[in-house]
């Protein structure tokens, strides 16, 4: 059996969110409901293959005087991220002391998008870019480093990267922090960004659609990627109207980048989460579905849903909205959750439609009211990698 | 005044590679199936070994432990190939080693040789790699209090993106007891922080060695059945340490 202790809640008092949707979290959610797509053909990248992608929209503001070293397109999404809920951290940060607030963050790709650029202009002869460091622009914790000098906070600071459950697995490790004392308050989250290497990795691997993927739809051909992030204020009690209250962790031990087709440790990690949480599965109103849009993936997961929930709790992919955010996505649809949870209301399972489904799950089809007070996140990944999130809409923590 | 994280560490188990004279001698990875192992970037076969020692060490099945891996810059071996690929006049990318490529690849290649569905994750933390590993594995303990491998490790400067001077591989991990079942031979330290008088080392120098580094003073402390604290950290506002109980 998976470990499944006990654990204190964490409460969400603030987030930000950025994606193909907009750069506002009150923009994103806008056109969550109204089931928007943030789709499109790519336009930063010249590819020699079909496929849709899910990219920033606006220019990323360059990165303040004092802070150039850090420099990137990940470092700029972080910080806009964290600029916008600026105030939400500094009344933490004022509560419990610079030194009790963490950072820990999610990504898969780090500062790769300059490292391609940085290994094609440099040679034996030539110079890297200016301007260009592995430690500040590649290293994957850059931007966790960026993000504790920019807003003054002394905790502790990583970056998890375990490919795209990377920032669901990063929300479970802040609320380990919490719960451990170790200390009161941590910005967690996740970033991404688009690169050349991530396109033509996955496309080598066969598993892009050509046209907006339709996560669980049975003409579901392939993933659609995407670039984003998002960013939670966890704190051990304050002003939320949603808490994170139980995580489940486990490992396929199968392959490396193939689900196992059964879905067991989807499901270990689900069982997991709900028993750390104190729930049975009837407790769960909604499901955000890892839900990629992969022939395996989807049959996997949903296997692993129908094991566990039956047919009952309301399922959604949110990938047809902004593409998979690989080791952003966790924290993105963490968020949804809590917006979910917040609103009453799931969104809608973008490209999947009535009747086109053979998955044996509740699948959304449109914004769809429920009462429970429970939702449920699943990310899945490379190497196998499993975590399922649960999140309980609370009064005031 | 130091503050401590989670509570005391049982080791229990450690295990350490770095290359020894002969440099064409690499780690020996026996977890890994011959095929395997063939495939494997010499940080997953640095993880193998280490985690294989460690694990050997404190009697863990290694089917049933959770872990916790660290590096700073993870696959950089296998990320400099794909590079290689891009630039090639088709841009292939070869889906093996994009899959190797991600920084928890050793994370899975193990839990697949070792049929472990546990627990795990992966961290970078640049230069704190080390001391972040320390306090995840204090806070995991703190909530679960199971058995837990702590592996860490860096490949070394990677050429062509790096300008600064080259740095030699090394990896180690730690095995740690829950405190109920530790034997009394185990040896309990606390990770504490503090803030750091002296502002030592600046944050912002280049990157001049490898930032695992700190394992291999880490692992002779661990060694001397220490009575002195071990700092895990050399340069930033605060210290992280371990201290013998």
């Amino acid at each position: 059996m998976p470990l499944a202790r006990s654990i204190a809640p964490a409460f969400c008092t603030d987030y930000a969110l950025c994606n193909a949707l907009g750069t506002t979290r009150t923009e994103v959610l806008s056109k969550l409901a109204l089931g928007q797509s943030g789709l499109g053909a790519p336009t930063r990248f010249a590819l020699p293959f079909e496929t849709r992608v899910g990219e920033l929209q606006e220019l990323l503001p360059p990165l303040p005087q004092g802070m150039e070293r850090w420099e990137s397109r990940i470092a700029r999404l972080a910080l806009m991220l964290a600029e916008s809920i600026r105030p939400g951290i500094a009344r933490a940060t004022q509560r419990w002391g610079a030194d009790r607030v963490a950072v820990v963050l999610g990504t898969s790709t780090g500062g790769l998008l300059e490292t391609e650029q940085a290994y094609r202009s440099a040679s034996a002869e030539k110079p890297l870019p200016r301007g260009y460091s592995l430690l500040n622009t590649h290293s994957l914790s850059a931007t966790a480093e960026l993000l504790k000098e920019a807003l003054g906070l002394r905790g502790p600071a990583w970056m998890v990267s375990t490919a795209c459950s990377s920032s669901a697995k990063a929300l479970a490790s802040a609320q380990r922090l919490l719960h451990a004392g170790v200390v009161d308050a941590v910005l967690t989250g996740g970033v991404d960004v688009l690169s050349e290497l991530t396109l033509f990795g996955f496309h080598g691997l066969g598993i892009l659609s050509e046209t907006n993927c339709r996560p669980f739809a049975d003409t579901r051909d392939g993933t659609s990627l995407g670039e984003g992030g998002a960013l939670l204020l966890l704190e051990r009690t304050g002003d939320a109207a949603v808490a994170l209250v139980g995580s489940g962790e486990t490992s396929d031990a199968f392959h490396l980048s193939a689900p196992e087709p059964e879905g067991r440790g989807a499901e270990q990690a689900m069982r997991a989460a709900l028993l750390q949480a104190g729930l049975t599965p009837a407790a769960i109103g909604y499901i955000n579905a890892h839900g990629t849009g992969t022939p395996l993936n989807d049959a996997a997961e949903a296997l692993a849903i129908a094991r566990v929930f039956g047919k009952e709790p309301w399922v959604a992919s949110t990938k047809g909205y902004t593409g998979h955010l690989l080791g952003a996505a966790g924290a993105t649809e963490a968020a949804f959750c809590v917006a979910a949870l917040e609103q009453g209301s799931t969104p809608a399972s973008l490209g999947s439609m009535p009747g086109q489904s053979e998955l044996n799950i509740r699948v959304s089809h449109g914004a769809t009211p429920f009462l429970s007070r429970y939702a449920l996140s699943n990310s899945f990944a490379f190497g196998g990698s499993n975590i399922s999130l649960v999140f309980e809409r609370v009064q005031n923590g | 005044m130091a503050d401590v994280i989670g509570q005391a560490l049982c080791l229990v188990g450690v295990g350490f590679w770095e290359p020894s004279a002969d440099a064409s001698v690499g780690p020996g990875a026996a977890l890994l199936g011959a095929r395997a192992r063939g495939r494997a970037s010499l940080l997953t076969l640095m993880f193998a070994e280490v985690v294989e020692k460690a694990a050997r060490s404190a009697r863990f099945s290694l089917s049933e432990v959770a872990t916790i891996y660290g590096s700073a810059f993870g696959e950089m071996e296998r990320l400099i190939q794909l590079l290689e690929g891009l630039g090639a006049p088709k841009s292939e990318v070869s889906p093996l080693r994009f899959q190797t490529s991600v920084h928890n690849a050793s994370a899975g290649q193990l839990s697949i040789a070792n049929h472990n569905p546990r627990f795990s994750t992966s961290l970078a933390a640049g230069r704190e790699t080390v001391a972040m590993g320390f306090v995840e594995a204090a806070a995991w303990m703190a909530c679960y209090d199971a058995e837990l491998l702590l592996v860490l490790g860096d490949e070394g400067s990677p050429p062509r993106v790096h300008s600064g001077p080259s740095s030699p591989p090394l990896a180690a991990a730690f095995a740690f007891s829950p405190a109920r079942s530790a034997p009394p031979e185990a040896l309990r330290f606390t990770v504490e922080r503090s803030p750091r008088a002296a502002m030592g080392l600046s944050e912002h120098r280049p990157l001049d060695a490898n930032p695992c580094e700190p394992l291999r003073d880490l692992v002779g402390w661990l060694g001397r059945a220490p009575r002195d604290a071990f700092s895990l950290n050399e340069a930033g506002p605060t210290e992280y340490c371990l201290v013998p109980q």
